[in-house]
């Protein structure tokens, strides 16, 4: 009887030793295995699919010389070029003075030439992407949000008459179509919303289409084709009721409608652009682009604008008779990323001398695509050195590099603008 | 004292490794089991999970799916945005031969909030466009893409149950943690236009997820959506949706986890089996130790310590093999629920640390309760009772009748719980249990009454010898009993599943050849079971009627039928009048049955569709049509061992009234007396047109092959039926040996007055062959009572399928050869034992 009470001990805690630890070991593996859904890390590595926006064309129309353009079909999707978008913009206040800018724009991109062969209703080439954004200048907010879709199955498409364009429930949609097909989709009624945003507003008819360039043919490069289709309504009365923060406010003021549609990606010789439009109190409009080249940053002669006139004629502008000079910068809190803010922009020929100021500093849209869009207030000397005031859009892009890599989702184009 | 006991088994290391053997099988077939199970449910899960993503909700429909334009009517003004569709099937791959891969279609610009992980973070944009663009790409994991020897960029041949065509892989993807990887495991994602092409689900998609907020807002959205949502679709939360196909498998689980249970039973009896013996066979150490002073408490502890030594070893080396067994048991188990249930593919045991813990728990538990009365006992006697055998044995015999008693009070309680009415399973397993463990109890007084009828008889065939064989099985009750036991439980069970898989299987046959009429059957190369997976092309159907040869065609679209009946479905057949035959009704009603059902008036509906919602003819059904429900009167119940889950058959002049789905999915054709069936064959190929994919069958080749189906559905119960006689086995085997171990004095006293080494072989075969005898006959009832159980109780109201009984003599007589084996092959070995050694050392080790 217990002549060894050591050596039993031993032997006794050996096998419970033995036995938590072949347990615990299982236990430890069971666990491991049965892991919680919780977590999932999946990386997808992928080579072999070919960049979205190559240099390849071929396949694509090409914006190569002027075109005659046909409304209403002209306002419905070009589905040959590579890139097309609606792009509103717009300035208002509400009653009591509060003063709001927004922006609601759909991208539309063939991300090939052709869908491919495919029976399915799904099969498409075309994919959509929408950006919404309000600013509330008093409080010095700015919210945003973005949407993609294929354009198929009704999911997102644009059609010419009775004009609509849409993303799931973001719509720009014209009145129902009557005979004679009305040339132009006014009132046009735009609504967008996000988690705690919503713009619902009404574009009436105002100054008639400006076609940018040569008869709307806006060169970007100086290879053919290098060019996009581009005309705008530029001064259109607006009206409607927004919500920022789930507090809704009724509005009016002037919106602003960009058409543009191309093939060619913006040459590697650029890195971005600073565009603006300006709704002055004189009645006339100002639109001006300015392409960056790369290296040196400067701007790139073929940079060039439209003045239009109250009556709604335009007036040609080339790079050599713009001045425009950045007056200061702003840093993204995301990154660090500088963006010019505030710049001077003068025509000395019709003594136009302009100072262009971001309303709110900080109206960078982070989405999929990176840019600076944002409500800007002016004021100056218009034409003939008048005392004028403004209000109008710019749009900066291409400050935060890696946005010029090749994108990096769906349905953006090289650049919203070209 | 410690050292006593270990110097017991080490002198006995025959006893000891079949002590340990008896706990390890014991835990071992029940871990096994419940890993099996387990296992199946855990990679159905992950699977489903890693496909479901972040969705709060899906929307489904009732037959063929959901409409494609469904989609933009929930991302429509005021509704929801994050709304993904996904379309799911299956395609094979003669890459990755019988491994069915999941084809999910998805709409990648969709994707962003539910599966991210599926086509990479933000950088992924370049997957989004190689699948939208490139016609055939797919995302295969790395797992698969090593399996199939397939790197990025080179093609995958695939086959789905309509076309052969090539996958181009435009990604791998590269799961971060084993949970994902086993998710994707055959998984191929591709963009949705891809799966319809693939799948031939034009304009339909399989499910569309969403998520919605669980707040007030969420639950505004949700029951503003469900007004306005034609009425075939419905918004299922997930969790609801997994528990639905939980319940699928339910009937099927609990079925196994009985089957596990009844080897757990036989593990505790095992376990039992063994303490009893060692403390038996230690009686007289014991008591000389407690005439050296030991005190009872002592004594006790000591026999308890030896128990949870012996249980925690055995209980280790049970985990071990268990899962190892696993391993095996899991593939019978994934077969089945694939063949059954939904495809589910098993790569790796998952060992969840319940069922490991309940191994040990199940091991150890056994081993100290086994050796509670062992214990208690050899406390409680006095050491002088102890060092007599007699004592022993005299208290065994007083024990009988009570345990007879016991056991006939027992078995009827578990008749008791068997006539109790309702629908779960669990009393009808609890009486299953009851009758069982009560039969076995009642064992002991059945071999005495036995050897007391048979011992004359044995006096005139076998002289003394014959009477001495069965007055051994008598005197050394305290051994023999509990082998008997366990013997009867262990072949009552092969006798009862044998009889039960018979009369299923004969149910079936009958029900085969009433069912399958028609000459050849055509499907879609389907590459998994279960409906709305194929159709055939309409060419197909169009031309079939009219071919040379081909006296008439039935054919079937058939879908999944859902909501308030999950897993059931839905027939849609147009019936030719030579097929009106392959019903075979077990109810009617007063309308006559065909001219009614012609004219779409009426369905008829399977036996477990009508059991499982108490419908009987003359009742009305009411189903979710696409623009409503419509009621249709039930006409008939007929047989239909196909699903479980039971199935509707409608004409399909009704459904085409209320379903827009023009598809067939299979066709029966019968040909005119004197056409040949080949000629038939390659004529309906050619209407079919190049390249589709289609099976035609024979009525013999279907009819072989759903029964190959049964037998493998069976499978696992016929593994388990190995198991469970294994595990009897080794319990006779420990039990014999122990009471031959005991009788080497008897022998070596019987040796010296003569008996000759054969007629001490014919004495010690005698009394195996008298125990395995007496246990085979005990057996018989036993296991028809339990087949009967399992027909009538446990399958009836499990399956809702009404099998008849079928008792041939195979089973019985199986039964009593196996008992009979069984106890011969384990008393040879000691009784060899015996021999070998000289009669002077017999009688010395007294």
């Amino acid at each position: 009887m217990a002549v060894h009470p050591t050596g039993r001990r031993n032997r006794a805690v050996a096998v419970v030793l033995l036995t938590l630890g072949a347990l615990g070991g299982l236990i430890w593996t069971a666990q491991r295995i049965a892991e919680p859904a919780s977590r999932h890390e999946v990386r997808a590595s992928l080579s072999a699919v070919e960049p979205l926006t190559g240099d390849d064309t071929i396949g694509y129309a090409r914006a190569l010389e002027p075109r005659v353009f046909e409304f209403p079909r002209d306002h419905g999707p070009h589905p040959d070029f590579r890139t097309e978008w609606w792009y509103v913009t717009g300035n208002l206040e509400a009653a009591d003075g509060r003063e709001f800018g927004i922006q609601l724009t759909f991208f539309r991109n063939s991300v090939a030439s052709s869908p491919p062969e495919r029976s399915s209703a799904w099969n498409t080439n075309q994919l959509w992407m929408a950006h919404a954004a309000i600013t509330d200048v008093a409080n010095d907010r700015h919210v945003y949000g973005e949407r993609f879709a294929r354009g198929a199955v009704g999911l997102a498409g644009a059609e010419p008459a009775p004009f609509r364009v849409w993303l799931g429930d973001w719509e720009m949609r014209g009145p129902e179509g009557g005979t004679p097909l009305q040339e132009h989709p006014f009132p046009l009624e735009l609504e967008a919303a996000g988690e705690d945003w919503a713009l619902h507003l009404t574009l009436g008819e105002g100054k008639p289409p400006v076609f940018h360039g040569e008869e709307g043919l806006s060169r970007k490069g100086p290879e053919p084709g290098n060019a996009s289709y581009y005309y705008s309504f530029t001064r259109l009365p607006a009206h409607g009721r927004l919500e920022v923060e789930g507090e809704p406010v009724a509005v009016s003021g002037l919106g602003w409608i960009d058409r543009e549609w191309s093939t060619s990606a913006l040459g590697t010789a650029h890195t971005g652009w600073d565009w603006f439009s300006l709704q002055l109190s004189d009645q006339r409009e100002i639109m001006y682009f300015e392409l960056r080249r790369r290296g040196d940053g400067t701007p790139d002669p073929l940079n060039h604008g439209s003045l239009v006139e109250p009556d709604g004629t335009r007036r040609p502008l080339s790079s050599s008779q713009v001045e425009l000079e950045s007056l200061g910068t702003w840093e993204s809190p995301l990154d660090g990323t500088r963006y010019p803010s505030g710049w001077r922009l003068g025509i000395p020929e019709l003594g136009i001398e302009l100072q262009v100021t971001p309303q709110v500093r900080d109206q960078e849209m982070n989405l999929a695509f990176r840019y600076w869009e944002g409500t800007v207030s002016v004021e100056g000397r218009g034409v003939g050195g008048a005392s004028v005031a403004g209000r109008g859009y710019v749009e900066l892009t291409g400050y935060d590099e890696e946005s010029f890599a090749p994108p990096s989702t769906p349905g953006v184009p090289a650049s919203p603008r070209e | 004292m410690g050292r006593s006991g270990f110097r017991h088994f080490l002198r006995n290391p025959g006893q000891l490794a079949l002590s340990i053997l008896g706990v390890t099988l014991g835990v071992a077939v029940f871990v096994a089991m419940d890993l099996g199970i387990q296992s199946a449910r855990e990679a159905f899960r992950v699977s489903s999970r890693t496909v479901v993503g972040e969705a709060t909700h899906q929307l489904v429909g009732s037959g063929a799916g959901v409409p494609d334009s469904i989609v933009a009517f929930l991302r429509g003004p005021g509704r929801i945005q994050a709304v993904a569709p996904v379309v799911e099937g299956f395609v094979s791959s003669p890459l990755l031969p019988d491994r069915p891969l999941r084809v999910v279609g998805l709409d990648p610009l969709s994707e962003g909030p539910f599966r991210p992980f599926l086509l990479g973070e933000a950088g992924g944009g370049l997957a989004v466009a190689g699948l939208l663009l490139d016609r055939g790409a797919t995302l295969i994991s790395r797992s698969t893409s090593e399996l199939a020897g397939v790197e990025e960029g080179e093609f995958l041949p695939v086959r789905s149950s309509w076309t052969e065509s090539r996958l181009r892989v435009v990604g791998i993807l590269e799961p971060g943690d084993e949970w994902s990887r086993r998710g994707l495991r055959d998984l191929l994602v591709v963009d949705v236009a891809e799966a319809q092409d693939l799948l031939a689900r034009g304009g339909r998609l399989d499910r569309v997820d969403l998520i919605l907020r669980s707040d007030s807002v969420g639950r505004a959205q949700l029951s503003a959506l469900a007004d306005r949502l034609p009425p075939d679709l419905r918004i299922e939360s997930i969790g609801v949706r997994e528990a639905t196909m939980e319940e699928m498998i339910r009937a099927f689980d609990l079925n196994l986890t009985a089957l596990s249970l009844l080897a757990l039973l036989f593990g505790g009896f095992l376990i039992y089996n063994t303490m009893t013996f060692s403390v038996l066979q230690r009686r007289r150490t014991l008591g000389m130790l407690r005439a050296l002073g030991a005190t009872r408490r002592a004594v006790t502890l000591a026999i308890l310590r030896d128990a949870a030594l012996l249980g925690a070893t055995g209980s280790i080396l049970g985990l071990l093999l268990g899962i190892i067994l696993g391993r095996g048991l899991v593939q019978l188990v994934t077969r089945t629920i694939n063949d059954l249930y939904f495809v589910v593919s098993v790569e790796a045991l998952s060992l969840p640390p319940g069922v490991l813990l309940k191994g040990i728990a199940l091991g150890l538990g056994a081993s100290l309760l086994a050796a509670l009365p062992s214990a208690g006992e050899a406390g409680r006697v006095s050491p002088r009772e102890a060092l007599a055998r007699s004592s022993l044995e005299g208290r065994a015999r007083r024990l009988v009748p009570r345990a007879g008693a016991g056991g006939g009070g027992l078995a009827a309680v578990g008749g008791g719980l068997l006539l109790f009415p309702g629908e779960g399973l669990l009393l009808p397993f609890a009486g299953l249990f009851c009758v069982v463990v009560g039969m076995a109890l009642f064992a002991p007084l059945a071999t005495v009454a036995s050897m007391r009828i048979l011992r004359p008889l044995l006096m005139r065939a076998g002289g003394t010898l014959g009477a001495m064989a069965a007055q051994g099985v008598t005197h050394s009750l305290s051994r023999t009993a509990p082998a008997v036991a366990a013997l009867v439980v262990a072949v009552s069970v092969t006798v009862g599943l044998g009889v039960m898989i018979g009369s299923f299987r004969s149910s079936v046959v009958d029900w085969l050849d009433v069912t399958l009429q028609a000459d050849l059957y055509l499907s879609s190369a389907s590459i998994t079971p279960g409906p709305g997976q194929g159709r055939l092309p309409p060419e197909l159907t169009a031309a079939a009627a009219s071919l040379p040869g081909v006296a008439g065609i039935s054919t079937t679209r058939t879908l999944d039928l859902g909501g308030e009946f999950p897993g059931a479905r839905l027939l849609a057949i147009d019936l030719d009048p030579r097929g009106e035959g392959g019903f075979d009704f077990v109810e009617v009603g007063e309308q006559e049955i065909f001219p009614t059902f012609r004219a779409g008036k009426g369905v008829l509906v399977s036996e477990p569709f009508a059991y499982r919602y108490r419908l009987q003819p003359g009742d009305s059904l009411t189903l979710r049509g696409e623009e409503g429900t419509v009621g249709f009167p039930i006409l008939a119940v007929y047989r239909d061992y196909g699903t479980e889950a039971g199935s509707v058959t409608l004409s399909r002049l009704a459904f085409d009234a209320h379903w827009s789905d023009s598809q067939v999915g299979s066709m029966a054709v019968f040909l005119e007396p004197q056409a040949n069936e080949e000629e038939v064959e390659s004529l309906l190929r050619a209407a079919a047109g190049p390249g589709a994919l289609i099976t035609i069958r024979s009525n013999r080749a279907l009819r072989e092959l759903s029964l190959e189906v049964f037998d493998r559905t069976f499978a696992i119960t016929h593994a388990l039926r190995v198991l469970a006689f294994l595990v009897a086995f080794v319990a006779v085997l420990s039990a014999l040996m122990a009471l031959q171990l005991e009788r080497a004095r008897e022998l070596g006293v019987l040796r010296t007055v003569g008996l000759t080494p054969r007629q001490g072989w014919v004495l010690m075969t005698g009394q195996c062959g008298l125990l395995g005898g007496v246990a085979g006959m005990l057996a018989i009832p036993v296991g028809l009572v339990l087949a009967a159980i399992m027909i009538f109780v446990v399958n009836r109201r499990s399956f809702g399928w009404s099998v008849e009984m079928v008792v041939g003599l195979e089973h019985p007589a199986y039964g009593v050869l196996l008992a009979l084996a069984g106890a011969l092959v384990a008393g040879i070995l000691p009784a060899w034992r015996s021999f070998r050694i000289s009669p002077a050392r017999n009688l010395r080790s007294e």
